[in-house]
């Protein structure tokens, strides 16, 4: 590429002298040199802009409002495991373990796969019984996601929901904006 | 005149120094039943109150009943109907639904006049309350007989344990009038239950009722070093406190079969 400048420059100078010629195709070889790596590097720099796309653009963000209802699957000490089908934003199959670590509180841990990934997320939340039904309320923050939702990142997502006593069913709604 | 002042004066001094000396005394019993790691069980509890003088303790007003970490008071299906302590008040036991029910027991109280007038109140029901700041609630409704004609309605509210102790039934307690305007009586003993022992609950079942026992609170599936720990402190009518702690040892190891 500098060359080809270097030819063209030279036929415009033909009535210089020699030394200056010679100064002049220096000056103009290190002016191609520097225009050749000036245009390198704007092309590197493209190509680095583009491979650090997912970086520079915005995560994108999903307003999540889900709900499920649950069955027990198992009961183990103060240990509900809890699996169903969430439905809203997000979709998929879930799964809720939720730990009674005192009469007034849970704790849960929360894993969801919805199409293309997974998202797991930890849960506090004060706890209340009322007859044959029990409720939950507090918040979750996502711990970790897989595939398409590898990045996710939320906390203070609304966590709460409901025990029927008499069979341990459970209804879980969780709402609030993640980027993924 | 200055002799009668003085005797009154004595008196006075004596009663005062009587009263002074005279001390509450209560010790706590505690079981399990039946005593399996890990499985549902009915806790008993009871107590009994003295008077280091021999006289009548002062009656009680108020017991605060700690109890073991690591039981699951919540995910029992004790209690899945509610007890409104209106109807209570109004129609006794039969004004709350059998599913209501978390226990039952009895007490045994004096009345501070004659001589050995104890008398047992042979009817004390636990019963599941509306929720109260978010805690459950237990009612309690002590049915007397002569010559203490007194249906009495209290409550205890569960609320969160600390350290050693996962949950504490904190239950103010009414006093009892001997007879009409006369002294409140005394309670001498209390025994009850939180459990299903001897508890039948009720479901629909393709419409029909369909009876069964309700799950119980559950032990833990470890017990702690030294027992499960139960502790109380009584507070009486005089102001005195008094604690009582009692331990339910853990239950032989079972070993599997070969």
């Amino acid at each position: 590429m500098g060359r080809d400048i270097n030819s063209h420059m030279e036929g415009k100078m033909g009535n210089h002298s020699s030394r200056k010629r010679k100064s002049a195709r220096t000056r103009i070889s290190t002016a191609a040199l520097a225009l050749g790596v000036a245009a390198t590097a704007a092309a590197v720099g493209t190509a680095g802009a583009g491979a650090a796309a997912p970086h520079a653009i915005a995560a994108r963000t999903l307003s999540l409002n889900d709900s499920a209802s649950l069955h027990l699957e198992n009961k183990h000490g103060l240990v509900l495991k809890e699996g169903g089908t969430a439905k809203g934003s997000l979709g998929g199959l879930l799964y809720l373990q939720l730990d009674v670590t005192s009469t007034r509180s849970v704790t849960a841990e929360v894993q969801v796969y919805p199409k293309g990934g997974s998202i797991s997320g930890d849960a506090k939340a004060s706890y209340h019984v009322n007859g044959s039904t029990a409720s939950f309320s507090g918040t979750m923050t996502i711990t970790k996601g897989s595939g398409t939702y590898s990045k996710a990142k939320a906390s203070a997502l609304s966590f709460s929901g409901t025990i029927e006593r008499s069979n341990d069913a459970v209804t879980v709604h969780v709402s609030g904006p993640i980027s993924y | 005149m200055l002799g009668v002042l003085a005797l009154s004066c004595l008196l006075v001094l004596c009663g005062i120094s009587a009263a002074a000396q005279a001390a509450e005394t209560v010790s706590l019993q505690t079981s399990f039943t039946p005593e399996k790691l890990g499985a549902s069980t009915t806790i008993g509890f009871g107590f009994t109150i003295g008077s280091t003088t021999g006289g009548l303790p002062s009656p009680l007003t108020h017991v605060s009943l700690r109890m073991p970490k690591g039981m699951n008071y919540v995910t029992t299906t004790l209690g899945l109907a509610i007890c409104e302590p209106e109807a209570l008040v109004a129609k006794g036991i039969e004004g709350c639904p059998a599913d209501s029910r978390l226990g039952y027991g009895s007490a045994y109280v004096e009345v501070p006049f004659g001589q050995g007038a104890g008398r047992e109140i042979p009817e004390i029901e636990a019963l599941m309350g509306p929720a109260h700041d978010g805690n459950i609630v237990v009612l309690f409704y002590a049915n007397g007989l002569a010559p203490v004609y007194a249906q009495i309605v209290f409550s205890g509210e569960l609320l969160p344990g600390e350290g050693v102790f996962g949950g504490d039934l904190d239950t103010t307690i009414p006093q009892i009038p001997s007879v009409t305007n006369g002294p409140p009586v005394s309670i001498i003993n209390v025994k009850s239950t939180i459990g299903p022992e001897h508890l039948t609950y009720y479901k629909r079942v393709h419409g029909k009722l369909v009876a069964y026992k309700p799950q119980g609170i559950s032990l833990p599936t470890k017990c702690p070093k030294g027992g499960f720990p139960f502790s109380a402190e009584f507070t009486f009518l005089d102001g005195s406190q008094v604690a009582a702690t009692h331990n339910v040892p853990c239950p032989p190891p079972t070993h599997r079969k070969k």
